[in-house]
């Protein structure tokens, strides 16, 4: 009974979530069929995956080529369950002053974190490419066994991220310093290629495949319900500690951004603007995403590398821009959102529109060269050659990109709430926030590829760009006077 | 700073929030403004410091119509809700700011500051906590504060006494009758709390369904036929 209750609770929480009361209809609709093409997509690729590789090489023994680099996909995945998991305190705590035992809470909340889609997604692949490559070839004992192995693997992953995120509330840095000498050593594996992951991987999971399969996923079971006992156990003292983490982290010592702020009002806008990004969950992990961006855009480069067509011309585009304008994308499509809890402040106080408008140009500007920064290294290494490209794609970013995405954010409306996870998190995004990467790509692509002076004229716009930077900022000012009463009606969520 | 409301209309499709003639509010006077829920209070302080657009009329500040120009600023100090408060800053960063944007210099933030503290009693407010941190009444203490600290010729504040603790609500009384009879500053404040509004403010207006019930200036009766007109109303 209780048990049923709490499901009932948790889907209305889902139905009734404020992230999705936020959304326009269009969004919504995009946002199904969004969710219906990654699940499609993860299917198909899973059930199609032992045809593209027998294609290549039809000697190829699918399964074992997959379990060899599952350790890799596994390692990847916790990464980003790690910086976007949320541990379940904050759902339990409406629960803690009625007479139910705080066990059955923890126990049922432990369980209902197993249906997290970073759970959901992997299965979504794993189990098309079982039945397609295991189930139809091996004996039902192997082929079982096998997939009990993954569905453990998934399961031990996601408690283990929930103990690392329960337990480096309290004890950050030997976590962080465990974590960061884990994925050192599996970088290095990969940059030196010792192989030594892919040799554990296939270990592991061609065990589980041999003569000794059943035992080792049924140890691997064994091993999730004993991680999911200790998480039961650790969230039931953590109780308290997600609430804290939040509203208990305190300000630290920031003397860069106090100098910042003592440049006059356009410093002390940006200083405001960086501490609203650092100290919010939501921005937070915006931040962290933009990064994550960087060598998703690298994969990208390679694939140009290796093409070179017109086609393969828009990875390399599409990676430019993933490289250098991720935090342009990302955090400055919602900016004037991310205020709109204090907006009204802005505006009953003398804070000029055109120093808050130079204070997030500049804030997006910045972030261009500095993300391109991190490329450098590997640009001069695997792709010189593309180095003066790359430097055109930049100014054109640095000019317009956050010029055009301001404009964009002048179009907010909708109230953001920047302490909850960004993950899934669509609250206060619209269709424009999508459409907004059309008017960034599209320039570039015809520039490039349909005239002969393509990198030139880039690079000649993108700097004119750049130095028309003020009257883009007053014209967006002017554009925010005239929009500022229906922001802040709908930042304060009334019409 | 002399207020003026000139004919001033706020409608939400065909329901008129807020109609107001003509109201003057002169320079130095304090304006108690009461009424129920929904009257229009809000409304109406939103309208004087332009943070919605009226659907006609104008507020004038020293003659000047605030959505026309941003001058009044710099002499408005005011606080409505949590939305003017930037939570994840910490008291003294929020201090600063706001008062950075008045000009002031740090030693004269510094100095406010520390004239304003014991309104915060033994609170230990210097730290590095953030406001979102702070309870439900320090959180109103700090808009207030920060109203009160940029020395404003107009004040505006809404519900400023609704969950502050009893020597809150006092020293706050105190503190607004200070500036009102020490200095030429225009209080505007609105409050469901008739004894406390009727002892700061020397004129009352009861506002009822958005247009002026009564416009009164206080005295020694004031407080009885105001609870006696809310008691008529309930009935």
């Amino acid at each position: 009974m209780l048990y049923r209750n709490l499901l009932r609770h948790q889907w209305k929480e889902f139905i009734r979530n404020p992230s999705w009361r936020g959304i326009s209809v269009a969004y919504a609709i995009f946002l199904v069929l969004l969710a219906l093409y990654f699940l499609l997509t993860f299917a198909l690729a899973g059930a199609f995956i032992g045809h593209l590789i027998t294609s290549q090489d039809p000697t190829a023994d699918v399964v074992r080529l997959v379990n060899h680099h599952l350790l890799n996909a596994f390692f990847f995945l916790f990464l980003a369950r790690v910086l976007f998991q949320n541990t379940p305190q904050l759902k339990i705590s409406p629960y803690l002053h009625l007479p139910i035992s705080r066990p059955a809470l923890t126990r049922f909340f432990s369980f209902a974190a197993l249906f997290h889609l970073h759970n959901l997604l992997p299965l979504a692949f794993f189990i098309p490419f079982w039945i397609v490559n295991l189930a139809l070839d091996y004996p039902a004992s192997t082929s079982l066994s096998w997939l009990a192995g993954i569905v453990a693997v998934l399961g031990l992953s996601n408690y283990l991220v929930i103990c690392i995120n329960l337990v480096s509330v309290r004890r950050a840095l030997p976590v962080w310093i465990l974590g960061g000498g884990a994925s050192g050593l599996i970088a290095l594996d990969y940059w030196r290629q010792w192989g030594y992951t892919n040799a554990l991987s296939s270990a592991v999971f061609d065990s589980l495949l041999g003569p000794g399969g059943p035992v080792l996923a049924l140890a691997l079971l064994a091993a999730t319900c004993l991680l999911f006992g200790l998480t039961c156990r650790l969230l039931k003292d953590h109780l308290h500690d997600e609430a804290q983490s939040e509203k208990g982290s305190t300000a630290r010592s920031q003397s860069l951004l106090d100098r910042l702020a003592g440049l006059g009002p356009v410093g002390r806008l940006m200083a405001l603007e960086i501490k609203l990004a650092i100290r919010n969950k939501r921005p937070r992990q915006i931040l962290w995403s933009s990064l994550m961006f960087v060598p998703l855009g690298l994969i990208n480069i390679m694939l140009y590398t290796h093409g070179s067509s017109d086609s393969s011309f828009l990875y390399y585009l599409w990676g430019s821009f993933l490289t250098t304008s991720g935090f342009v994308i990302n955090y400055g499509q919602l900016m004037f959102g991310w205020e709109s809890l204090y907006f009204d402040g802005h505006l009953a106080r003398p804070v000029h529109f055109r120093h808050l408008l130079w204070a997030k140009l500049l804030l997006l500007q910045v972030s261009c060269p500095v993300l391109a920064l991190l490329c450098l290294p590997f640009l001069l290494v695997f792709a010189s050659e593309l180095l003066v490209t790359y430097s055109v794609l930049l100014l054109y970013n640095l000019g317009f990109s956050p010029a055009c995405m301001l404009f964009f954010a002048t179009m907010n409306r909708k109230r953001l709430y920047i302490s909850p996870s960004s993950f899934f998190n669509q609250q206060g995004t619209s269709l424009h926030h999508l459409l907004a990467i059309i008017p960034l790509l599209a320039p570039p692509a015809i520039v490039m590829l349909a005239t002969d002076y393509g990198p030139l004229s880039l690079a000649v716009g993108g700097l004119l760009c750049w130095a028309l930077s003020s009257v883009w900022v007053r014209l967006l000012a002017h554009r925010l006077q005239k929009c500022k009463y229906r922001m802040a009606a709908g930042f304060r969520g009334s019409t | 700073m002399h207020l003026r409301v000139q004919n001033l209309q706020k409608r939400y499709g065909l329901a008129t929030v807020l109609n107001l003639p003509e109201l003057d509010i002169d320079s130095g006077a304090s304006f108690g403004l009461v009424g129920n829920n929904g009257a229009g209070k809000t409304t109406f302080l939103r309208l004087v410091l332009d943070l919605i657009r009226p659907s006609k009329g104008q507020v004038l500040l020293n003659g000047q119509d605030v959505s026309q120009d941003d001058a009044w600023k710099t002499c408005t100090g005011s606080y409505l809700d949590s939305n003017f408060l930037i939570d994840y800053l910490t008291p003294v960063e929020y201090i600063h700011f706001v008062g950075s944007l008045y000009g002031m210099s740090p030693v004269q933030i510094e100095e406010k500051w520390d004239h304003y503290r014991p309104f915060f009693g033994d609170q230990p407010l210097d730290g590095s906590e953030y406001i979102r941190n702070l309870s439900e009444g320090n959180k109103k203490k700090m808009g207030i504060v920060a109203a009160l600290m940029v020395e404003p010729q107009l004040l505006v504040l809404d519900e400023p006494f609704a969950n502050l603790d009893p020597t809150s609500q006092i020293r706050l009384k105190d503190m607004l009758k200070t500036l009102d009879q020490t200095t030429d500053t225009t209080l505007v404040i609105s409050s469901h709390d008739l004894n406390h509004i009727t002892e700061v403010c020397r004129r009352i207006a009861v506002i009822e369904r958005g247009i002026i019930a009564r416009d009164i200036s206080t005295a020694p009766d004031t407080l009885r036929e105001l609870e006696h007109y809310f008691a008529v109303e309930k009935t």
